[in-house]
């Protein structure tokens, strides 16, 4: 196996940048657009075959260094009771939002958590065996601060009106409904270890919903509970917390190998705040992918310099690929990446 | 004669106490305010003198607060520029025909008098001179061009502005005519509303936070600076909103203009030392406090006023609007606490 990027997660020494994309399996992959015409979204996630063949196909197609598997953060809390469905355009809805102090006592945390995810690990497992001599396969989850924000709106929002009077006014209920969801995560990345990831990562999408204060008091200490459980996987864990940057001295601290960098934090002074004990991964501006060829591969240079004083750097966008990224430029900036670092 | 803390504090001279006003102090959580809402719908409550005036007096005489700002929407600004907007109840406004190619950009115009099409806010804006004269100033404010430029290519709100990066990032000339035009026409704007009577002028950019340092520095910054050093001729203090940009003080600082209102997601400690002692702030306690019970609200404003202590001058303010569900009574509260507490310390 390329280990490349598990080194890079440990800091160890590499022959060059290794890179994968958030969204690297995704609507932009020429591949992946028939499969997904053929089954809706929630099919393909439960269908092992078909969620291993999009998690494998831009390992093939984009010669990136590591898989990331294909899935969906909200699926994740479903065996937990909540009741999801999914409409084409309108993402993700579950039908019984979490709001009260009742809603949350009924949340359940199953013994077993291949229970309602078995589709998961049988995914996995595929993934891990088709990939053993291609490169690392990275599982993850939804921190349980994003998660719980999903579960509470019960859909997509701008303004996460429910979530915040919850956590401002009724921080008791947000406290139960944050610990449950934080054993069930906890539990979910250890069954994903077992079945053959070889690191685990945490999206914190809505991190940049609460100011540095009440970050410290709501959102992290779970995080950091849940990274401090799955030490023992033996596996890098990778933390992203997506729009909140000025508290990267504590992220530094949260038990995770790697912390990911959004696009709108300079790496340099990232890596400056977090210190020479963790790895990090970013932070090119997506968008650039619209951009010529050369513009990239400025930008990309850019990037490399910026990550050198990092202990280990993991090349990644600062976002997700974007949904209809010109094909042909992102394997151009995978390309630049592994050219540009490797002469260097 | 005029309370004029809040206009000493933009220009870092000595108050007697911390002057506080609150992003969306006149909105939906004033009863007053339902109450004219419920007969007029939003768009003609903003083009109707009277009634946008007296929304935007309310919250001085109801909640006590040391400056008045106009009521209208970021949207309404560049209708005259020849874009159509329509306001849906429960969905916001919307452009049915949003800005995407170099035609749209070509027919766009910057109108040599400010007055076509938007004269109804200057006349508002006169009648709250005339009736504020005696309590409070007026502040008057536009979109920052990258904000509205955001929602022009959009055609709406949305969380990803992905035509706007993708335009933006792919399409730098298009993107450049579009920003010059509704810079200068924001310029217009601005400086009409200070002949009218406003007596400090704000730039919000909502949406500052969707580039990056490097791209917000090349991108939409010196958009920002080009209006700020063309209505500085108006002699008023320009307040600007970085939304969600955390990571370029350094170079915000020298926008030009007097005071920089801060979101919640910074710490104020740091960004005071970050601006340095030739800007005032503003900002910026966490919004969904008022949710807090009252003992939690006053850590939370003396946490606040402590951090600020730094500033050349401290505007007290949320850090976001104020939440539309916020109990009246807490924000009364509020904004009580910030006046006693720094009170007793001048006394």
């Amino acid at each position: 196996m390329n280990d490349g990027f598990l080194r890079a997660c440990r800091g160890e020494s590499v022959d060059y940048t290794p890179v994968w994309l958030m969204r690297q399996a995704g609507p932009f992959l020429s591949r992946y657009k028939p499969i997904l015409a053929k089954y809706d979204f929630l099919t393909v996630c439960r269908t092992p075959e078909l969620a291993a063949e999009i998690t494998i196909q831009p390992v093939d197609d984009l010669g990136v260094d590591a898989a990331i598997f294909y899935s969906d953060i909200t699926t994740t809390v479903v065996p937990m009771g909540m009741k999801l469905s999914y409409a084409p355009g309108k993402g993700p809805v579950y039908a019984n939002p979490v709001r009260t102090s009742g809603d949350a006592a009924r949340l359940r945390v199953p013994d077993d958590v291949s229970e309602g995810l078995g589709f998961v690990f049988e995914a996995q497992k595929i993934c891990a065996r088709e990939l053993a001599s291609k490169v690392p396969l990275i599982g993850f989850a939804g921190s349980p601060f994003t998660v719980a924000a999903y579960m509470i709106e019960g859909a997509a929002s701008h303004t996460h009106v429910n979530v915040r009077k919850m956590v401002f006014g009724d921080p008791e209920t947000f406290h139960v409904v944050m610990d449950k969801v934080a054993r069930q995560t906890t539990n979910y990345l250890r069954g994903q270890a077992e079945a053959g990831a070889n690191a685990l990562m945490l999206f914190d999408s809505n991190a940049g919903m609460l100011g540095p204060r009440d970050y410290l008091e709501f959102n992290l200490p779970y995080v950091k509970r849940i990274l401090a459980d799955l030490q023992d996987t033996g596996v890098p864990l990778i933390y992203f917390g997506l729009g909140q940057h000025e508290t990267l001295p504590d992220i530094a601290r949260c038990g995770a190998d790697v912390i990911g960098i959004d696009y709108g934090k300079k790496l340099r002074n990232a890596i400056d705040e977090l210190g020479p004990n963790v790895s990090v991964q970013g932070n090119i501006e997506p968008y650039v992918l619209y951009q010529s060829r050369e513009n990239i591969y400025e930008r990309v240079a850019e990037t490399l310099a910026d990550a050198r004083g990092a202990r280990g750097h993991v090349f990644n966008l600062g976002h997700g690929v974007p949904t209809d990224a010109p094909e042909a430029m992102v394997k151009a900036l995978v390309a630049a990446v592994h050219e540009q670092s490797e002469t260097s | 004669m005029m309370n004029d803390t809040f206009l000493r504090a933009c220009r870092g001279e000595p108050t007697d106490y911390t002057p506080i006003w609150m992003m969306r102090q006149a909105g939906r959580f004033l009863p007053e305010y339902q109450k004219v809402l419920a007969r007029h719908d939003f768009l003609t409550a903003c083009r109707t003198p009277e009634i946008a005036a007296e929304i935007t007096m309310q919250p001085v005489d109801v909640l006590g607060v040391d400056a008045a700002i106009f009521y209208s929407d970021i949207t309404t600004t560049v209708v005259p520029m020849g874009i159509e907007l329509h306001y849906e109840k429960g969905k916001g406004p919307s452009y049915p025909n949003p800005i995407r190619t170099r035609a749209d950009v070509d027919n766009l115009r910057v109108p040599d008098d400010p007055a076509d099409g938007l004269a109804f806010v200057y006349e508002a804006q006169k009648i709250c001179a005339r009736e504020l004269e005696s309590k409070v100033p007026l502040i008057g404010f536009a979109g920052a061009p990258f904000t509205v430029s955001a929602y022009m290519v959009e055609g709406r709100g949305t969380n990803s502005f992905v035509e706007f990066r993708k335009l933006a990032f792919s399409q730098p000339e298009i993107y450049s005519i579009l920003m010059d035009k509704v810079a200068r026409h924001t310029a217009n704007y601005l400086k009409a509303q200070a002949a009218a009577g406003a007596n400090a002028l704000m730039l919000f950019d909502s949406h500052a936070g969707l580039l990056g340092p490097g791209d917000y520095a090349e991108m939409n910054l010196p958009y920002v600076k080009q209006i700020i050093a063309d209505i500085k001729s108006a002699g008023v203090p320009v307040i600007y909103l970085p939304f969600a940009q955390h990571n370029s003080l350094g170079s915000i600082q020298d926008c030009g203009a007097d005071v920089i209102a801060l979101d919640y997601g910074f710490r104020l400690d740091d960004a005071i030392e970050e601006l340095g002692q030739h800007v005032s702030v503003q900002g910026n306690v966490e919004p969904h406090a008022l949710f807090l019970p009252r003992d939690k609200i006053e850590q939370r404003v003396t946490a606040t006023l402590k951090a600020g202590k730094g500033a050349r001058g401290h505007i007290f303010n949320l850090g976001h609007g104020v939440p539309q569900h916020a109990p009246v009574d807490n924000v009364k509260a509020m904004i009580d606490m910030v006046h006693e507490k720094t009170q007793a310390k001048a006394a």
